[in-house]
């Protein structure tokens, strides 16, 4: 392998994790998570000399994982729904439900959120994974802000909705 | 008053345990063999010069019925007409590649096994030329074997034009990486 293949394979090595854990979450599926990954850092190392330095390499692969799956799921034309916006005052913390009493873990977390309609989960993992906000992922989906923050709330009452049934079936189980 | 938990504080606590999917062992040698400048991306080029050497034989093959055609209803016409055309074509030709062989020659001075590559493939495309400049004597349907000559130059010229991409591209990435290297990415 020469030095550049060496330095791209470490590059890999570093980012693969991170990025198709993103992957993995906006397209819900393992396979198109990898065809999403492949096109990734086909695409970054091809614009390596693209690349200036105004952010770290890992906040630009991460811009161009989002876009790609954005992109990608935009060109199957999913029907990605999102609802319609609601007054700013329901975006109170205090209005979310309490998760008090379910039985919080990654795992449950995880598969609550792959129910999810495509619009939430994708909200939902911009918002509280990759740590964006309202006004970037607004930006990003082409959405309004309001928008953005109506599919998060609704995401998480849905994300807890699912919890708590999950905790009944496993109570009756019991 | 105890603050009650919530959904956004336990995903921040367990953020980490969020990324616990990978990708399979293998996908990196499927990117890998997608990117210009590595040897894996190199060796399925080959495969792409394989595809034009056998190109240029099933072209050589198949003006064979068409010279005979054309030996049957204008054998002589207008050959000698070509003979200056002919020259022109290959001195156009072959001063290109010359130029391309030397460039690609000293740059991959010290990458002996792509030089070994194109050699291998020039040398076969040569063959196939020197075959259809025997036909010329023959001088027999002079302008299919002329057209077989110019697919042949420009298959020898595409070898060494991506040749040069590649070397070009491997060049620019390594002074890239070289930036990486400075700032310790």
């Amino acid at each position: 392998m020469s030095g550049n293949s060496k330095a791209m394979h470490e590059l890999y090595k570093l980012y693969s994790g991170a990025m198709f854990n993103i992957c993995y979450r906006m397209m819900n599926n393992r396979v198109d998570a990898e065809d999403m990954l492949q096109e990734v850092f086909i695409e970054a190392f091809g614009k390596l000399n693209s690349f200036r330095f105004e952010s770290t390499f890992g906040a630009w692969i991460k811009r161009i994982t989002v876009n790609r799956c954005i992109n990608e799921i935009k060109r199957r034309k999913l029907p990605v729904e999102y609802m319609e916006t609601m007054p700013d005052s329901i975006y109170r913390e205090e209005n979310e439900p309490s998760v008090d009493d379910i039985e919080l873990s990654v795992e449950r977390i995880k598969h609550a959120m792959a129910l999810l309609p495509d619009g939430y989960r994708i909200v939902f993992s911009l918002y509280m994974l990759e740590g964006y906000d309202h006004e970037e992922i607004s930006s990003i989906l082409n959405i309004s802000q309001s928008t953005s923050k109506t599919q998060l709330m609704r995401a998480k009452n849905r994300i807890i909705e699912i919890l708590k049934a999950g905790q009944l079936e496993l109570t009756d189980k019991n | 008053m105890e603050k009650k938990q919530s959904l956004d504080d336990f995903i921040d606590k367990n953020r980490a345990l969020f990324d616990d999917n990978a990708p399979s062992a293998e996908l990196w040698d499927r990117i890998s063999e997608q990117i210009p400048g590595n040897k894996s991306y190199w060796q399925s080029k080959s495969i792409k010069y394989s595809l034009l050497k056998i190109a240029a034989v099933v072209i050589f093959i198949s003006i064979i019925p068409a010279i005979w055609y054309s030996l049957l209803r204008s054998q002589g016409e207008q050959q000698s007409a070509l003979s200056g055309e002919i020259s022109e074509i290959s001195y156009y030709y072959e001063s290109q590649i010359e130029a391309k062989r030397m460039r690609v020659s000293q740059l991959t001075a010290d990458e002996p096994s792509i030089n070994t590559e194109v050699d291998a493939d020039l040398a076969q495309l040569e063959k196939i030329l020197s075959d259809l400049k025997e036909d010329l004597n023959d001088d027999v349907a002079n302008r299919e074997v002329v057209s077989a000559m110019i697919q042949n130059y420009r298959m020898k010229l595409d070898i060494l034009e991506q040749v040069l991409e590649y070397i070009d591209y491997d060049d620019n990435s390594s002074k890239k990486q070289d930036d990486y290297e400075e700032i310790q990415l």
